[in-house]
């Protein structure tokens, strides 16, 4: 294993972040950290069960970026906990939970906690954080997929005024994912209320700053780190990371799409929610001025729903279809009016195929409106597959969603 | 349910008797009266004349006054009514019949040799489609249950506020154009158009009322299914909701999602289940004393199930007899709503019959006014009580 591939499997986003996560904050002193590390057996940093053995050199490496991580980590942890103390009448829905110990902090709190995550992370933490908290009833572990509208509003069944915290997550998704998992969002928010903080966005944009203030702007480590927490991850995974809107474009774009979306936008100053003492900078106390002064340039975002309207399209967008149909999937983005007079387009591409479809996703982010014919044709499409769970509908604004539902097409189409 | 026609010149009650007496041969399903046959009613021929009365008075089918016939002619002054007892057949099902009956009239009455072709006149050969099985090659009981099916809205508006009976009928008409063009500007159809402009006016009455507006918009079975020429009952009817949390401001809108609830219910495989279901009660019913079973039947069809019937037996013309017709309405009685919308079209213009069971202007007065909204030229050809012939229980 070569020495880029040992720092990435220490410090790699996709494999270990949340167990490292738990683990970093847990080693700069947080009791209820370590706590849960003691029962989740993750006794290493980095792959516990790996017998890798890491080259002095890279040691060396690790040494200083290690703080770097630590203070990253921690203060994305804390600040995000003392931002849910400023809201002390919602219920806490952490998405994605990881292995963290947030959960415990809100038993003590005697808050109302959900910890959104998959499967396979949700039934470890749940039973080890239970063992903690001693059975709180109002501390939940749902297993959940942020992609399904149905799952999270099953597990939230019941809850109000809701603070859905997001660390660590947006930057798995594709565009048109990310645009699916903002839809369902804006449909839990809508259906239980209360609002939605985004910390991604500030982390990937400071997240060099932060190295290199911490790092005495030494720029080869700084470089070094930054091609060990971002390129590491796509590079062995089997998805591409931060490859949506949201790592690649401006703020102001990115703002732009979170309007349309069908959500207001509220800054955070990071700075305002940063605790005193931080366990991490403890080890470099001459870079804490510097640190803190970066934090003071970060906003978290808080998305609300917009009061009326939702996601607003441009009405006077024209229309057009580009269409795709690769190994069996016609995937086709729709803009402007669907109807009478365009919807046939949308119907001659699909009837043009050469073969029968066998999946189909449409992507409607940019459709100002679907009428009666347009509904027509996507109900042909639907009833042509075999497989009716191999449509997918994507990007649906407030104003499709609304004909949708008021219709019954939401019952299978979405 | 029955249908009136206005015809040009005063009706001749004599031709007319000679016509309906001429029809017999071809429409023999309809010169029939039930007898019962173990559980159950079956038609039987009625060798009796079929009323042709020169009054507008009701009488009531299944009974002396009829001649036990469950249809029965009425004319007075131009118009002329055709009544039957929906046990028998549907507004598809009639008009094949009324438009044979205006051609036998007309051509004696005016002395025009009209061309025959798309009328059933006595002489031809009564095809199989006609009487038969409607679904001879359709397997019905293979039939999966759809991928949609809407529930019932059970607490829904009820437009007669006071709970008395007391049946009104308005005679509207309308510019076909006119109405076609808003159609096409809004996204609507016939159905459509009027169903989002009833429950506006039913908003209009009462802004305060939160229940939904439910609208059951009648579809054909048959035709859904390919069957166009069977005179047998199988109307049935789709649901459409208006909930108090939509705004109706926003036309277009409202048709579209009435369209898409309307597109969605009424599928093939929809209507393929229907029949099933159709066939699976009345193998049920078949188990049950005949007296239950019309008492149950009785009691269904004076349960009110929705706020408002909208119906368009698609019509539009009845070729080289256009001329004498100048207005026809389609009737249904308010039994199962409050508001019955019976549409019919002819001579570029849509009749409308609003049907509603209390006697009071201000539902009338507010649906006219979302008229006038739409710019389509409204004129109120007559208002009266309504006297459709009742039916004597078996």
């Amino acid at each position: 294993m070569d020495n880029i591939q040992q720092l990435r499997e220490i410090v790699n986003p996709v494999f270990n972040t949340a167990k490292s996560c738990v683990q970093l904050v847990a080693g700069v002193g947080d009791e209820d950290s370590r706590q849960l590390l003691g029962i989740l057996g993750f006794d290493r940093i980095g792959n516990e069960k790996s017998d890798n053995v890491v080259s002095p050199e890279i040691a060396e490496k690790v040494k200083r970026l290690f703080p770097v991580y630590a203070v990253y980590t921690e203060a994305r942890f804390q600040t995000v906990n003392k931002l849910i103390e400023a809201y002390p009448d919602r219920v806490v829905v952490d998405l994605p939970c990881g292995y963290t110990a947030r959960g415990i902090k809100m038993s003590h709190q005697r808050r109302t906690y959900h910890g959104f995550d998959l499967p396979a992370v949700i039934d470890i933490i749940g039973p080890a954080a239970a063992k903690i908290h001693g059975g709180d009833n109002h501390i939940h572990y749902d297993a959940v997929d942020a992609t399904n509208y149905e799952s999270m509003a099953a597990a939230l069944e019941g809850e109000r005024n809701l603070l859905i915290t997001t660390e660590g997550l947006l930057m798995y998704f594709t565009q048109q994912e990310l645009e699916e998992v903002f839809s369902n969002i804006r449909r839990i928010l809508q259906k239980h209320g209360g609002s939605w903080v985004i910390v991604d966005r500030a982390f990937y944009t400071h997240d060099k700053t932060i190295a290199s203030a911490l790092l005495d702007h030494d720029a080869e480590m700084v470089a070094l780190y930054t091609a060990v927490t971002k390129k590491a991850a796509g590079a062995v995974a089997d998805v591409k990371f931060y490859d949506n809107v949201f790592f690649k474009n401006t703020d102001e774009e990115i703002i732009t799409f979170i309007e349309k979306m069908g959500f207001n936008i509220r800054e955070i100053c990071v700075a305002d929610y940063l605790p005193d003492q931080l366990g991490s900078l403890k080890v470099m106390p001459q870079a804490e001025a510097g640190v803190r002064e970066v934090f003071r340039d970060m906003n978290y975002w808080e998305l609300t729903v917009k009061e009326k309207g939702g996601a607003k399209v441009d009405k006077d967008l024209p229309f057009a279809v580009e269409s795709d149909f690769t190994d069996g999937k016609f995937t086709v983005r729709i803009q402007g009016r669907m109807d009478t007079i365009t919807a046939p387009e949308l119907l001659q591409r699909f009837q043009a195929l050469p073969c029968k479809a066998e999946a189909i996703e449409v992507n409607v982010t940019n459709m100002a409106y679907v009428s009666s014919a347009g509904l027509r044709v996507l109900l042909m499409m639907y009833k042509s597959l075999e497989d009716k769970s191999q449509f997918k509908m994507v990007g649906v604004s407030e104003e499709i969603r609304e004909i949708l539902e008021v219709t019954g097409f939401d019952q299978f189409l979405l | 349910m029955g249908v009136m026609l206005k015809l040009s010149k005063p009706v001749d009650g004599k031709i007319l008797r000679d016509t309906v007496e001429r029809l017999r041969e071809r429409f023999p399903y309809f010169y029939v009266r039930a007898v019962p046959e173990g559980n159950d009613l079956i038609p039987v021929e009625n060798p009796l004349p079929m009323t042709v009365r020169n009054t507008w008075v009701a009488i009531r089918l299944n009974a002396e006054e009829s001649n036990f016939h469950l249809a029965a002619w009425k004319y007075e002054g131009q118009r002329v009514a055709f009544e039957i007892s929906h046990s028998l057949t549907d507004g598809a099902g009639v008009l094949p019949y009324i438009k044979s009956a205006m051609y036998l009239y007309l051509s004696q009455k005016t002395g025009e040799a009209f061309a025959p072709a798309g009328f059933r006149l006595p002489g031809d050969k009564i095809p199989e489609s006609e009487t038969g099985n409607p679904f001879p090659d359709l397997d019905i009981d293979s039939v999966e249950e759809p991928i949609y099916q809407k529930k019932t809205t059970a607490d829904f508006y009820r437009l007669n506020r006071t709970g008395e009976i007391e049946p009104q009928i308005f005679y509207l008409k309308l510019p076909e154009a006119q109405v076609m063009k808003y159609c096409r500007d809004n996204d609507g159809s016939p159905n459509v158009f009027c169903s989002v402009m009833l429950a506006k006016a039913a908003r209009r009455c009462d802004p305060e009322g939160d229940k939904t507006i439910s609208v059951a918009v009648a579809i054909d079975h048959k035709a859904m299914l390919g069957n166009h020429d069977n005179y047998r009952m199988f109307a049935n009817v789709v649901e459409v909701d208006f909930p108090k949390s939509r705004s109706l401001e926003d036309v277009m809108k409202a048709c579209t999602i009435a369209r898409g609830q309307i597109m969605l219910q009424a599928q093939p495989e929809n209507s393929m289940w229907a029949v099933k279901q159709r066939k699976a009660l009345s193998e049920r019913f078949a188990q049950m004393p005949l007296d239950m079973k019309t008492g149950a039947m009785s009691k269904m069809a004076g349960s009110p199930r929705w706020s408002i019937s909208v119906s368009y037996a698609n019509s539009r013309s009845f070729g080289p007899l256009d001329p004498y017709i100048e207005e026809l309405y389609l009737m249904g009685e308010p039994g199962v709503t409050d508001v019955c919308c019976e549409i019919a079209c002819i001579n570029q213009n849509f009749f409308l019959a609003i049907l509603q069971n209390f006697n009071s202007y201000t539902f009338i007065d507010a649906f006219l006014e979302e008229l006038k909204l739409t710019g389509i030229d409204c004129e109120v050809m007559g208002r009266e009580a309504l006297k459709l012939c009742g039916l004597k229980a078996f």
